[in-house]
């Protein structure tokens, strides 16, 4: 109600030409932090720039094996979502944001990790003021076709970007098509059931073996950057740079973990972490890939270890039309597998019996085994599930019979 | 003869019935008026509507049609059942075959019109055989088809809020929608008053100012129900130049509208019998006669009551759906339902709230009762727009309570139906309502250092935001900067925000959600002990956690319903304006309203006798609004004796005549009668808002206050009770002569200084 002597609805007898002290409002107070001032015609932003060695390592992750991992999984995993294109660049991105959704939220700071001939070199560019978005905006480097790196960027980073774009579309060129490498997605399904959480510093945490010291928490970035803006201290802008750039030095050093274990190179290896980008390469129908893999797991370790192996790489080997060798793996997971899944193993092995191996006997036989592995799931199941169950195993096993008798008769007639 | 024709013969020869039958009026039928289609109206377009049995168009279509053609922004007043929908879809779907780029927004003040014309507009774009894509964007489209309805969708079917937090901040995601644009539609118009309305001409403004960044000037096309002022209206809704068509073609068929007065049971206190016992009697015989009968009540209460009455009809059947209610608060599945059930007759009797108003099709009924008045014309007529919507005989049935205005409208007939509906006023300038969404704009847009906001010229606000640190202040801009979501704290509908979320306990293994409900009404409705009414079903409220916003209540099954009062205390916080009048001084400023319930009682079915009370115990609501009040001398000692009791009866006889004048409903406004003020300890009346920051009520009563003591004065004087009804001064003990005072009261408010 205060405010209520500030409304106007008739016009204003002198618009003051806004003698705007310019000066006064530019956040010329930062270049004592030493970030880099870049002045352009459309205005300033700022910029820290840091070298890291090639060898750099990070966590227990060294720098140097990126370039090799790249070449190996162009030429052996053409299509796989962590792999780009073409030969076109890689870069690690990561922003930092005045909030989480909008068109009002700003991005203040654009991080972004580059291979250079000599070094790793991590850009930093900070949004002097939101009158400057637009210098700020082109200074990224992204060109058309470039393969960008990051963790949630596919739902956060590039559409927050998308949004910052439209609003000075005028200004800017058409916003190149990037290809996206969204490491959150591959992080669940390479370590699933591994991970509790899969915030990038978990993974960093516990796929890394590296652990912050003293770092600021995300949520108060947004609070620092407004204070910086507002008041003229850039002490804690400093520590959301250096978030930043942990975030973005997990980022390449999660990128060249998961490139390794898909290339089969890792040695935190194990028969979890296999049978997942087994089952991932199956979904995204790098068959071949997959049934290799599934191959290798079988080979490396105890059966009583990995049934999941055993199981669909009987899926894959009946697609391939291998029936016998289907059965002879679906055999083996029912005899490891527990639960509805061991139900399942046990009704598919009845199904290929019945269906391409004809031997009715036999499926009979793994028909009553399901049915016996139902009774001992009552308590499990919901009760439509177990009707459906149960409807299924009778008429499968009704069915089985006839065939049986029908083929008994034609028998006889001969 | 029709069912209709001899019903009411049967009535008028009825001796009792005839008695209460104050006025039977006849609203003769209209012949169609028609042009031929446009000449440029695409042969598509044409063949569409052949199809559907149309060969030529209503006059107010052709208008439409043209008008829009010309980029001319229009308001079509059109009654229900009148083709209005074609007065937008012509022009609209016209544009996007010449542009298949072409964008249109319609916009209905609920979700459930909008699924209802999406299925009308289909049906048309079908019969066309072109590849137009309209789609509804709301809180139930699936996230999976969002960005297809972004990208592809020509005709979005939306409502205010969903423009409000999730399109606007998000206009980035629909540049192509916001380029192409070239129809905003606003359908029902006349319901965006009040609080709503405020809200909804500001999410206007966000949203032509979206467009011009974008680069598009999309025409604006209202279509509304009669009202007094619709350009008005539409121009203060939409910041646009409006013309009005009101050359409406369409035919209709006879109605009949009957005025109802129920028996009087105690002449002495000119108490009639309640008009709740009477609409079932009536609708009961309807039942039986098989007339299809949409019955309106105003409360959520009443609408509950007398579907817990009717129900008994069919008491014996199992499963009988064919008397239901209506009102919001019940799911959207449950609403659907309930449309499909009147459509194919499936439903005989649907009781409702005003919520069976707007536009929702559920084809012809024959018969409307109204419980009431309503609060306002337009609504009466929208109501009454339910019976008979496109020819064949129909009847509408006013039964009136016992409140002056109702008693005012039996008497006056001519009220409702000469031809004067009242204004619909909304109040964009309320500084509130201003305030929220000129955060919402500043978020989606940066505002220039040279920028007004529509109408309003808005720099030193955006200096206070930027105080607030809200805003960053740049060389020429002003700028978002704030980690918070503004529209997602602003709520359109209720001035007050918070619901509370009603939980059904009966089962404990099985809690349900079963509605909700604002604070205010949850204030008498749902305070402890209170017996809440869904589907005609009785819970008591065994618990309720104002501070999470919960209510948790128990299926019962009790003979009685409660009925709470409020308390209130004013303050005040400034004075703008000051008239010395006569006897009295009239102040307008703003105040703050102490809410506060304080008991219950217990109010017996079918002889609403008094069985019990209790307390209620919930901390006070507060109000900022704005007010005007009327302070004068008290009347010389021993000229009145009854004083306080005359200031408590004249503001009861005062705020029921004010609907009259200031075209609101009674709810919107209140008046309070204090013996010794606070501020000077004169007796005074307060008039003020119901809603926070006013909405331009009150402050109207400084100019018709002279006008209103009269017509109360001689309302009350014309009143056939002794001592005081309802109807008048409210309802009063025999034989003490207050009538009497509170007429000599209103007759000091307004007598000349210099006769005393």
């Amino acid at each position: 109600m205060a405010m209520k002597g500030l409304l106007k609805k008739q016009p204003e007898q002198i618009k003051e030409a806004q003698a705007v002290d310019q000066k006064k409002l530019l956040p010329n107070q930062w270049e004592s932090s030493g970030y880099e001032r870049v002045e352009t015609p459309e205005g300033l932003y700022f910029k820290v720039t840091t070298h890291y060695p090639l060898d750099f390592e990070h966590g227990l992750v060294k720098f140097s094996e990126l370039d090799k991992l790249l070449l190996q999984a162009k030429e052996k995993f053409p299509g796989h979502p962590l792999v780009p294109h073409d030969d076109k660049r890689v870069l690690f991105y990561d922003t930092e944001t005045t909030g989480l959704k909008g068109v009002g939220v700003h991005i203040f700071l654009n991080g972004i990790i580059q291979r250079f001939p000599t070094h790793f070199q991590l850009d930093q560019y900070l949004l002097a003021s939101p009158e400057f978005e637009v210098p700020f905006l082109k200074a990224l480097p992204f060109q058309l076709a470039d393969t960008i790196v990051t963790y949630n960027g596919k739902s956060f980073d590039i559409p927050q970007l998308e949004v910052r774009w439209t609003m000075n579309r005028k200004e800017l060129p058409p916003f190149p098509t990037l290809f996206q490498v969204d490491l959150f997605h591959g992080s669940k399904r390479l370590w699933k059931g591994l991970q509790e959480r899969y915030k990038l510093q978990d993974m960093e945490r516990e796929q890394l073996a590296f652990v912050r010291e003293e770092d600021m928490p995300g949520h108060l970035a947004p609070i620092i950057y407004m204070d910086a803006l507002r008041s003229n201290t850039t002490e804690n802008l400093d520590r959301v740079l250096e978030h930043n750039k942990w975030d973005l030095l997990s980022l390449v050093a999660l990128y060249i973990r998961s490139l390794q274990h898909l290339l089969d190179q890792s040695e935190q290896s194990n028969s979890a972490i296999e049978i997942n980008l087994a089952k991932w390469l199956k979904d995204i129908k790098l068959l071949p890939h997959s049934k290799e893999l599934y191959e290798k797991v079988t080979e490396r370790y105890e059966r009583q270890d990995i049934p999941h192996a055993y199981y669909y790489l009987s899926l894959l080997k009946k697609r391939e039309k291998e029936y016998e060798e289907s059965f002879e793996l679906m055999k083996i997971a029912s005899d490891e597998l527990q639960g509805i899944e061991r139900l399942d193993a046990l009704l598919y092995c009845a199904k290929i019996l019945e269906h391409q191996l004809k031997d009715f006997n036999l499926a009979t036989n793994y028909v009553l085994q399901a049915k016996a592995q139902l009774l001992t799931l009552t308590a499990v199941l919901t009760r439509e599930k177990l009707a459906d169950y149960l409807l299924d195993l009778k008429k499968r096993d009704a069915r089985i019979s006839r065939k049986i008798i029908s083929r008994e008769s034609a028998d006889f007639d001969k | 003869m029709s069912e209709i024709s001899k019903l009411l013969d049967e009535w008028v020869k009825d001796p009792q019935k005839r008695q209460q039958i104050q006025s039977i009026h006849t609203i003769e039928p209209r012949e169609a008026k028609t042009v031929p289609f446009p000449s440029d109206l695409d042969p598509s377009l044409v063949s569409a509507l052949k199809r559907k049995g149309i060969q030529e168009l209503y006059t107010h279509q052709a208008s439409a049609y043209d008008n829009a053609r010309k980029g001319q922004s229009f308001t079509a007043i059109t009654p229900t059942a009148s083709g209005k929908s074609l007065c937008y879809h012509l022009p609209v779907l016209q544009s996007i075959i010449e542009d298949p780029k072409s964008r249109a927004i319609y916009l209905f003040p609920t979700k459930a019109l909008a699924q209802d014309q999406k299925t009308d507009v289909n049906e048309l774009i079908e019969a066309t055989g072109k590849q137009i894509n309209s789609f509804t964007y709301d809180g139930d489209t699936e996230p999976g088809i969002r960005r297809k309805v972004r990208t592809n969708g020509n005709i979005i079917l939306t409502n205010p809020d969903m423009l409000h937090s999730g399109i606007l901040p998000h206009h980035t995601k629909w540049v192509s929608m916001f380029e192409n644009l070239k129809f905003i539609v606003i359908d029902e118009m006349h319901t965006y008053k009040g609080v709503f309305g405020s809200h909804v001409a500001h999410v206007i403004r966000r949203l032509k100012r979206i467009c011009a960044f974008y680069g598009s000037h999309p025409v604006i096309i209202c279509t509304s129900a009669t009202i007094q002022n619709p350009k008005e209206l539409a121009d203060t809704l939409t910041h646009e130049n409006h013309v009005v068509l009101t050359n409406n073609g369409a035919p209709s068929g006879t109605k009949y509208f009957l005025f109802y007065n129920p028996p009087i049971v105690h002449p002495t206190y000119n108490v009639r019998r309640s008009a709740i016992l009477e609409v079932r009697d009536l609708a009961e015989e309807l039942y039986k006669k098989r007339l299809q009968t949409i019955i309106f009540a105003k409360s959520r209460v009443r609408v509950e009551m007398l579907v817990t009455y009717l129900k008994a009809l069919v008491s014996k059947k199992l499963n009988d759906r064919s008397i239901q209610g209506y009102r919001g608060g019940y799911l959207p599945s449950e609403r659907r339902d309930i449309e499909k059930g009147l459509r194919n007759g499936d439903i005989r009797t649907v009781v409702s709230t005003n919520a069976l108003e707007l536009g929702v099709d559920i084809g012809q009924l024959q018969v409307c009762i109204m419980t009431g008045y309503p609060g306002n014309i337009a609504s009466a007529w929208q109501q009454a727009g339910r019976a008979g919507r496109r020819q064949g005989e129909s009847l509408v049935i006013y039964v009136a309570q016992s409140t002056a205005l109702d008693q005012y409208v039996v008497d006056h007939p001519n009220y409702l139906l000469g031809q004067s509906p009242e204004e619909v006023r909304i109040f964009p300038e309320n500084m509130l309502i201003l305030m929220d969404h000129l955060k919402c704009a500043a978020f989606e847009l940066p505002f220039d250092k040279q920028e007004d906001y529509a109408e309003y010229y808005v720099q030193s606000l955006l200096e206070h935001l930027k105080d607030e640190n809200v805003l960053l202040e740049t060389g020429d801009k002003w700028h978002w900067m704030a980690e918070s979501f503004p529209a997602s704290n602003i709520s359109l509908r209720s001035a007050s925000q918070d619901n509370v979320i009603i939980i059904d306990q009966s089962i404990p293994t099985q809690t349900r959600v079963i509605g909700e409900m604002d604070l205010f009404s949850a204030m008498t409705l749902l305070h402890e002990e209170a017996i809440y009414l869904h589907q005609g079903t009785q819970f008591q409220v065994e618990l309720l956690d104002w501070d999470e916003k919960k209510a948790y209540v128990t299926e019962v099954d009790v003979d009685y319903f409660t009925d709470a009062n409020i308390a209130v205390e004013m303050k005040v916080l400034s004075k703008d304006k000051q008239l010395t009048k006569k006897q009295v001084e009239m102040t307008f400023g703003d105040i703050i309203v102490l809410a506060h319930p304080t008991i219950f009682k217990k109010i017996k079915f079918d002889t609403h006798d008094n069985i019990g009370s209790g307390t209620i115990d919930l901390p006070p609501l507060e109000l900022h609004t704005s007010a005007t009040w009327i302070t004068f001398d008290k009347p010389a000692h021993g000229a009145m004796h009854l004083f306080a009791d005359a200031m408590v009866g004249a503001a009861y006889a005062l705020h029921s005549f004010i609907p009259l004048f200031l075209d609101c409903d009674r709810k919107d406004v209140h008046v309070v009668p204090q013996m010794k003020s606070i501020l000077d300890e004169q007796p005074t009346f307060f008039i003020y808002d119901s809603y926070p920051g006013g909405i331009g009520l009150s402050e109207r009563m400084m100019d018709r206050f002279d006008e209103l003591v009269e017509e109360t004065h001689s309302q009350v004087t014309a009143c056939p009770c002794l001592d005081g009804c309802p109807a008048c001064i409210g309802a009063q003990e025999a034989n003490v002569g207050l009538k009497e005072e509170v007429l000599l009261l209103l007759n000091h408010l307004v007598r000349e200084a210099d006769v005393l």
